[in-house]
C-alpha cells in the first residue's frame, strides 16, 4: 500500500508527534509513504476567499495526482477541506477550468481521479481491523477511552463519507481493537472548539472545557483524537484548566496512532507520548 | 591621492554605517514589540550570551557550523546543485578577488613576496575569480527572470547587488583588455622599465608583443621570424620577469581580441583612466553603502548561522531573543527560498498581497519595528499577510541563513495586536457587528435588496442559494453547539441560524453580515447535516464571511473603531 502523506501545516511545529507516531504505526502494516512538498490545504483561508481555498486544495490534489497516489491526511480539517474541494471541482466545470488555468502556472493539472483518505479511513478500510488485531501484541486492559470523532470526518456526510454522521462507531471499533474500551459520552460528536481559538477565545475555551468534563463524567480515562486541531485544542484547554485550579479530573488527549502504537508494542518515547500520558496509561 | 581619499571616505562611511546597524540591533523592537527591554540591558545580555557560548563546549558546535554552513554552505546545496554553485561562484569569486586583488598590498604581497598582478598564477587567478563571479551572477539573473515566485520578489536591493557586482567585474575585465591592446601603455612601460637602445631591438620587441601579447600598434611592425626571435630575446631580458602572456587572463584576453579593431581608440589613456576610476568608484560605492545593502549579509548571515547554531531559545533571555531577531532582519539575503517553499505561497495567486510571501513579510518587519507611524495605512495589508501564514515552520527549516522565521511571525502577530490591528477576521467581524448593533432596535429595519448574484448562489458555491428552501423548523439552531451553549443566544449571537436563512430569503444581506452567529460559527456542520431541507447552512456562513471580507478587508484601525466605513 502506498500513499502520499499529507501532514498539514500545524503538525511540523505544534504536533510533530502525530506525524512520527503515524509513520511508526503505518510502518507496521507495510504502508509506504511518499513525501511531497504540499501546500496549505486551504482550510485557514476558507472564511476569507473562496477561490484561494479551492486553489490551495486543488494544487495539493494535483500534486498527488501527478504521482498517481491516494492522499493520506492526518488532520481532519485538511481532510474535510480537500474532500470538499474535490467534490466541488468535479461538479462545477467552469470552476475546474478556472482552477486548471491557475494550476498551469506550476505545470500542474487537476487529475481525473484521486482518492482522499484520512488515517482512520486507511486503518479501517485498507488495513482492516482483523489485521490490526493480529499485530496487537500488548493490548490495553481496563483502559477507558472517550472517542472524540472530530467534525470534518463526519460532516458534511455527503462530502466526507467516513461513517454514519449521527450514530458512528468506526472510531470506537478502532479504539477497541487496542484492547481499550470506549465509553459512550454525550458530547462525543461535538466540535472541540479549536476553530474559534484566536477569534473568540472565551467561547472556544468553554466549548473545549465542556467536552473534557463530559468525557470525564462519562468515566473515561482519556480522550482519543485523530485530528491535529482537536489535539492542539485539548492540550491547550487542559493546560488552562489545570492552571485555573480545575477541581475535577482534567483528561488528557491521546492521538489515535499513539494509542494504537502502544498496543502494537511500539516504544512510547518513539511515539512521542508525554509524561502525563504515560502516567495516565499506567504503563 | 584621489584613490586614497575616496577609499578612506568609503571606509569611514562603511564604519559609521556598521556601527549604526549594530546599535540598531539593540534598539529595534522587532523581537520585543512592546519595547519592554532597554537597549543597555539587551547589550549586557548579549555580551553575557556571547561570552558563555565561546567559553564552553559550544565552541565545538560553532566550529562545526562555521565549517558546514559558512565555509562549504551545505544548506544551500539542499536547494539543488545549481543554487549552491551559483552562490559558491559569487561568494568565493568575490572573496578571493577582494583578498588577492583589491587588498593585494595587505594580503598577496605579504604572503607572496614575488606577487605581481601581471604574472601567473595571479594573472590567471584574477580572471578565474572574476569569471566565477560573472557566471554566478548570470545564474542569479536567470533564476530571478525565469522563476515566477522569484520574479515577484525581486526588489531594488537585489537588482542593486547584482548590478554593482557585475559592474565591478565587467569594468575590471574591460580595463585589463584595454591595457593589453594599448600601444601607449606599451610605450610607457618600455621607456620606464627597459634598457633598449637601438631602433632594431625596439621594432623586434614590438613585433614580439604584437604577436604574443596582443598589443595593437598604429603601424603594425614587421613580424618575420628573424625579428620575432630577436624580439623574444629582448623580451626575456626586459619584460618576461613581470609579464606572463595575457592568454592566461582568459576573459580579458578574449575581450582584447574582440576590441582589437578599435584598439587605437579604446587603448587611449583617457579611456583606460576612466575605466580605472569607474572600477574603483563602484568598489568604493559598494563599500560605503555596504551596511545598508544586501552585501551586509556577508557579515550578518554567518553571524546569525553561528548564533542560531548554538542558541537554545527555550533557555535564552528574552532580551537576547529580541536582539537576535533584530540581527536576523539584517541577515536576510532576500534569496526567497522561504517564499519558494511557503505553504501558503500559492494563495498569493488569488489574494494578491505580497506580504503573504515570507521573504516580503520579513522586509516589512523592519519598518514595523520602527516607531514610524507612516506605515499605519498599510497595517491591514500586513495583518492580512500575517494572518494567512499557518506557522507551518517550513520557512524556518529551509532558510539558508538559519533565520528562525517562525519566531519572527509569532512576534509579528503580537506586534499587530499591540498596534490594534488584529487579523482581518476580527477586524471585519467587529466592524460589521458594530454596525449591526447600532442598527438594532431601530424602528425601521433598513431593507437593502440583495445582489442578484448573491440571491442566485451566494457567491460561488453550487448550493449557496439553498436557503430558499428554509421553512424555519429551527433544527439548525437547535443542533448548533454555539447556540445551545448560551442561555440567551439571541442576545449573544444577534441572529440564530434559522433567522439568518430567513433574512436571506427576504434579501437582507447587509444585516446578516453583522450577526455574531456568522462569526462565531465553528464550521462543525451540525446544522447542515441535520437540516431536513438539505440547506447548506454552514457553507452559506462561510460564503457570508467571504462576502464581508470582500467588502471590508482594508479597514484601518481607526475606521474599525468608528464602525462607519462600510
Amino acid at each position: 500500500m502506498r500513499y502520499s502523506l499529507f501532514p498539514g501545516c500545524k503538525i511540523p511545529y505544534y504536533v510533530p508527534q502525530y506525524e512520527t507516531s503515524s509513520r511508526k504505526v503505518l510502518e507496521q502494516f507495510d504502508v509506504e509513504l511518499e513525501n511531497i512538498e504540499f501546500n496549505c490545504c486551504g482550510y485557514p483561508v476558507r472564511f476569507l476567499d473562496f477561490k484561494a481555498f479551492i486553489l490551495s486544495s486543488a494544487r495539493n490534489i494535483a500534486l498527488t495526482g501527478e504521482k498517481g497516489l491516494p492522499l493520506l491526511c492526518l488532520c481532519k480539517c485538511c481532510y474535510g477541506t480537500l474532500r470538499y474541494a474535490d467534490i466541488l471541482l468535479r461538479k462545477d466545470e467552469a470552476l475546474l477550468k478556472e482552477i486548471n488555468g491557475a494550476l498551469k502556472a506550476d505545470g500542474l493539472r487537476y487529475p481525473e481521479q484521486v482518492e482522499i483518505k484520512h488515517l482512520l479511513n486507511v486503518l479501517y478500510e485498507d488495513i482492516l481491523l482483523e489485521n490490526i488485531q493480529k499485530k496487537n501484541v500488548r493490548p490495553f486492559q481496563g483502559l477507558k477511552v472517550a472517542a472524540h470523532y472530530g467534525c470534518h470526518i463526519l460532516r458534511p456526510h455527503d462530502v466526507v463519507q467516513f461513517d454514519n454522521p449521527v450514530n458512528p462507531n468506526k472510531f470506537e471499533k478502532l479504539i477497541e481493537v487496542t484492547g481499550a474500551s470506549s465509553v459512550d459520552w454525550p458530547l462525543r460528536l461535538q466540535c472541540c472548539g479549536d476553530s474559534l481559538n484566536g477569534k473568540n477565545d472565551v467561547l472556544s475555551r468553554e466549548l473545549g472545557e465542556k467536552k473534557i468534563r463530559s468525557a470525564s463524567d462519562a468515566g473515561a480515562d482519556l480522550i482519543c483524537v485523530g485530528c491535529t486541531h482537536c489535539q492542539m485544542q485539548f492540550d491547550r484547554i487542559g493546560a488552562q484548566m489545570k492552571e485555573q485550579g480545575e477541581t475535577g479530573e482534567v483528561l488528557p488527549s491521546i492521538l489515535y496512532p499513539q494509542l494504537l502504537g502502544l498496543s502494537l508494542g511500539l516504544d512510547g518515547k518513539a511515539l512521542g507520548i508525554s509524561q502525563t500520558l504515560f502516567e495516565r496509561l499506567q504503563i | 591621492m584621489f584613490f586614497n581619499i575616496s577609499f578612506y571616505v568609503a571606509l569611514i562611511l562603511f564604519g559609521i554605517g556598521t556601527v549604526y546597524k549594530v546599535l540598531m540591533w539593540f534598539r529595534r523592537r522587532v523581537g520585543d514589540p512592546l519595547g519592554k527591554i532597554s537597549a543597555p540591558k539587551r547589550f549586557v545580555e548579549a555580551f553575557k550570551g556571547v561570552f558563555s557560548a565561546v567559553f564552553s563546549l559550544k565552541l565545538f558546535r560553532l566550529v562545526k557550523v562555521w565549517f558546514l554552513e559558512i565555509f562549504i554552505q551545505k544548506q544551500i546545496a539542499r536547494e539543488g546543485f545549481v543554487r549552491w554553485f551559483m552562490h559558491f561562484c559569487i561568494a568565493y569569486g568575490f572573496i578571493f578577488l577582494l583578498l588577492m586583488h583589491a587588498l593585494a598590498r595587505y594580503v598577496s604581497q605579504k604572503l607572496f613576496p614575488e606577487y605581481q598582478a601581471t604574472i601567473n598564477p595571479f594573472l590567471f587567478l584574477r580572471n578565474l575569480f572574476g569569471a566565477m563571479m560573472l557566471v554566478g551572477l548570470g545564474i542569479a539573473v536567470y533564476r530571478r527572470i525565469t522563476n515566477r515566485t522569484m520574479r515577484l520578489t525581486t526588489r531594488g536591493v537585489d537588482v542593486y547587488a547584482l548590478v554593482v557586482l557585475a559592474l565591478i567585474a565587467l569594468s575590471g575585465f574591460f580595463l585589463e583588455a584595454t591595457k593589453i591592446v594599448s600601444h601607449e601603455r606599451y610605450e610607457e612601460m618600455v621607456s620606464e622599465y627597459s634598457s633598449i637602445s637601438d631602433e632594431q631591438e625596439a621594432q623586434a620587441l614590438k613585433a614580439y608583443w604584437a604577436k604574443e601579447y596582443a598589443v595593437v600598434f598604429p603601424k603594425t611592425p614587421a613580424m618575420d621570424s628573424g625579428s620575432l626571435a630577436k624580439g623574444k630575446e629582448v623580451h626575456l631580458l626586459n619584460c618576461a620577469s613581470c609579464h606572463s602572456r595575457p592568454t592566461a587572463a582568459f576573459v580579458s584576453f578574449g575581450l582584447a581580441k574582440a576590441i582589437a579593431p578599435s584598439a587605437l581608440i579604446l587603448g587611449q589613456k583617457s579611456i583606460r583612466e576612466s575605466l580605472l576610476y569607474f572600477h574603483f568608484l563602484v568598489c568604493f560605492l559598494g563599500l560605503a553603502l555596504l551596511p545598508f545593502t544586501k552585501f551586509f549579509h556577508i557579515l550578518t548571515s554567518p553571524l546569525v548561522l553561528l548564533i542560531n547554531g548554538v542558541m537554545d531559545r527555550s533557555k535564552s533571555s528574552p532580551a537576547n531573543i529580541a536582539t537576535v531577531q533584530a540581527i536576523e532582519l539584517d541577515a536576510c539575503t532576500h534569496c526567497a527560498t522561504c517564499s519558494l517553499h511557503c505553504s501558503v505561497g500559492p494563495i498569493f495567486q488569488e489574494i494578491p498581497n505580497k506580504t503573504i510571501l515570507p521573504s516580503e513579510k520579513l522586509a516589512v518587519l523592519s519598518v514595523l519595528a520602527s516607531k514610524n507611524r507612516k506605515f499605519l495605512p498599510i497595517l491591514p495589508v500586513i495583518s492580512e499577510g500575517a494572518s494567512i501564514c499557518t506557522k507551518c515552520y517550513r520557512c524556518t527549516t529551509v532558510c539558508p541563513v538559519g533565520i528562525v522565521l517562525q519566531d519572527q511571525w509569532l512576534t509579528l502577530d503580537k506586534g499587530l495586536i499591540h498596534l490594534e490591528c488584529p487579523e482581518p477576521f476580527i477586524r471585519i467581524r467587529d466592524a460589521f457587528k458594530a454596525r449591526f448593533d447600532s442598527d438594532r432596535g431601530k424602528a425601521i429595519i433598513p431593507l437593502t435588496s440583495a445582489k442578484k448574484k448573491f440571491k442566485q448562489g451566494v457567491g460561488l458555491s453550487l448550493q449557496g442559494s439553498t436557503f430558499h428552501y428554509c421553512f424555519t423548523c429551527m433544527t439548525c439552531s437547535n443542533s448548533c453547539p454555539v447556540v445551545v451553549h448560551y442561555q440567551n443566544p439571541g442576545e449573544k449571537l444577534g441572529l440564530l441560524p434559522h433567522q439568518i436563512m430567513q433574512s436571506l430569503k427576504y434579501g437582507i444581506q447587509d444585516n446578516v453580515l453583522g450577526a455574531g452567529m456568522v462569526w462565531d460559527c465553528l464550521g462543525c456542520y451540525n446544522c447542515q447535516e441535520n437540516c431536513p431541507q438539505g440547506i447548506r447552512v454552514a457553507d452559506i456562513f462561510f460564503e457570508l464571511k467571504n462576502e464581508a471580507y470582500q467588502q471590508g478587508k482594508n479597514l484601518t484601525p481607526g475606521e474599525r473603531e468608528s464602525g462607519e466605513p462600510l
